[in-house]
């Protein structure tokens, strides 16, 4: 019920970086190139990335790139929280100013919380087709995210909802459980994406609406930070030339 | 080398527990497990498991104790004990919340809440009137019940229960629910769905536990950056989720009415309101009393919603001086 304060300000202050979304320089000259940005997805974080740019070249895929990006939590950090992507992106040109960048990055994430402590690990997609110009960038953004593996490990708060939980003392479930685990946790986004950049920088900002598929109907619920969008804002600049 | 990175993918993915298996995350439901104490109802047109514990004789009066939003029965045992001795209390997980048995969204609507509360009191108490004791949303839905059927009602008593109409809720949504975005709680919640997504009621009732420490209520505490401790098995959060699209939003606005037919109800109500809460002494005297016919509101000093695990002993002298039985 309380979403509506959180909507506003998320759009426009905190627009959440689609992760990786760095892939924007390879808008710029140079191979170099170093970016840092806030995302909410939708918590609040700041991010910082490296992308290495190649040469461009003749035909439909322009250019490639390796990017490295770290995400760190800003209001609620707690013990050392990351999320650390590595992986590759394109700029695929289909027709004059008609490209696409595209880019897929594998993540290592610790996330911890009341609940407990986990490292989950999965991969990200984004694809951002429409118009490239010459200094301006528009173009529909489509990712998705996949986190199959997770390793919990609870705290001793989820492991005190198990106390006292027989009256006759006589039931399998008295712990939950840590370890490594198989899961479902897909996030689906589309949103804008929009880019002014010169030879040596670029301003990106990507906003949109994120949902995490699920069994029972659920788009949001604000009390327990589920909302339905995210966005981010990043500043890339290109630390060498040509 | 990609022989070896499939190979174990492949075994990550087939190999490890599911995370949604069960008692994973969150302990199981009654329908999940035989050994947790349940009896089964039939309200709109489901029948359903209901999480149950009882204390005391089953000759005694029979006394409700109904549970508040985003908890279940676990942090009212306190009070179930107290009255054991007098009273043959009975406390449940109401559908969708604690361990009964997961319902569907059009399972829920203030109308089957009664009519579970109907159904409950035709297992336990089928031709004798029952005291009710609702704290928080359990607390408007004790009054929602009494609205409705103040013949089946021999005494009420309520706990800071949440505003009674939606017109009160209004006025007094801000003072009840700080919501900021830079507020680490919340982004504490928001952060854990990179982790664990809310794909199933095991993960959505695992992240909604956290609420019961977050600093985003802290107008219920004394201290709201250090919150009473809570105990609790498991939150209902996907009912949260439907409860709070019956009970409407501060935009659209509140359309849900408690006291709609309690002028019928006319022996007195006893409210306690804790002297720290924003739904606590102050707010109940000036908006709870005026719509009862015979109301009193017993203040609970330095307490806040959570105020028998602050000061039980002050709480249950409030109780048990109006209740008949003592």
């Amino acid at each position: 019920m309380k979403h509506y304060k959180l909507i506003i300000p998320l759009l426009l202050l905190f627009q959440l970086s689609a992760k990786a979304q760095n892939f924007f320089g390879l808008l710029n000259n140079g191979n170099h190139i170093v970016s840092a940005g806030s995302n909410a997805n939708p918590s609040l974080n700041a991010n910082t990335d490296y992308l290495y740019a190649f040469e461009e070249r003749e035909g439909s895929f322009q250019r490639f790139g390796i990017i490295t990006q770290a995400n760190f939590p800003i209001f609620s950090q707690q013990g050392f929280d990351f999320d650390f992507r590595i992986g590759a992106g394109a700029l695929i040109v289909f027709s004059n100013q008609f490209k696409a960048l595209t880019g897929v990055t594998w993540n290592f994430s610790r996330t911890a919380d009341l609940n407990g402590r986990y490292y989950h690990s999965g991969f990200k997609i984004d694809f951002l087709p429409g118009y490239y110009g010459n200094k301006w960038a528009f173009a529909p953004h489509l990712a998705l995210n996949y986190q199959p593996f997770i390793h919990i490990k609870h705290s001793d708060y989820a492991k005190n909802a198990f106390k006292d939980l027989y009256p006759n003392n006589n039931g399998k479930y008295t712990s939950p459980q840590d370890g490594w685990f198989s899961q479902n946790n897909l996030t689906l986004q589309t949103g804008i994406g929009v880019a002014y950049f010169q030879a040596k920088w670029h301003l990106n900002l990507i906003a949109g609406f994120q949902h995490q598929p699920n069994k029972l109907g659920l788009i949001a619920l604000p009390d327990i930070g589920i909302l339905p969008f995210y966005g981010g804002l990043n500043f890339g600049y290109s630390i060498a030339d040509k | 080398m990609m022989k070896l990175i499939y190979l174990l993918t492949v075994l990550l993915l087939f190999g490890c527990e599911k995370i949604d298996d069960i008692g994973v995350l969150v302990p199981p439901t009654v329908d999940q497990d035989p050994n947790l104490p349940s009896v089964s109802v039939n309200v709109a047109g489901r029948q359903r498991l209901i999480h149950v514990r009882t204390f005391g004789n089953a000759n005694n009066p029979v006394l409700f104790v109904l549970h508040g939003s985003f908890t279940d029965t676990r942090a009212y045992r306190n009070i179930c004990e107290s009255l054991s001795d007098k009273y043959y209390v009975v406390i449940w997980d109401q559908r969708g919340c604690g361990l009964s048995e997961r319902i569907t969204e059009d399972e829920f609507t203030l109308e089957t809440a009664v009519d579970e509360i109907n159904a409950m009191k035709n297992i336990y108490s089928p031709t004798q009137k029952v005291t009710i004791i609702g704290q928080s949303w359990g607390g408007g839905l004790a009054t929602l019940y009494t609205s409705k059927n103040p013949e089946k009602v021999e005494q009420l008593l309520l706990i800071e229960p949440m505003p009674l109409t939606g017109d009160d809720m209004q006025k007094l949504f801000k003072t009840i629910v700080e919501f900021r975005y830079d507020n680490g709680s919340w982004n504490n919640f928001a952060r854990h769905g990179q982790a664990i997504s809310p794909l199933d009621h095991e993960q959505i009732d695992y992240r909604a536990m956290m609420i019961l420490r977050s600093t985003m209520t802290s107008g219920y505490h004394c201290d709201g950056k250090n919150p009473p401790e809570w105990p609790v098995h498991r939150v209902g959060g996907f009912l949260e989720y439907v409860r709070n699209k019956r009970l409407g939003n501060p935009m659209s606005g509140f359309t849900y009415n408690f006291v709609d037919g309690i002028q019928n109800y006319t022996d007195t109500v006893r409210i306690l309101g804790g002297s720290c809460s924003s739904l606590g002494y102050a707010m109940q005297k000036q908006y709870s009393i005026p719509h009862f016919p015979n109301a009193e509101v017993i203040e609970i000093k330095n307490a806040g919603h959570r105020m028998n695990m602050e000061k039980f002993d002050e709480v249950m002298q409030a109780i048990k001086s109006f209740l008949k039985e003592y």
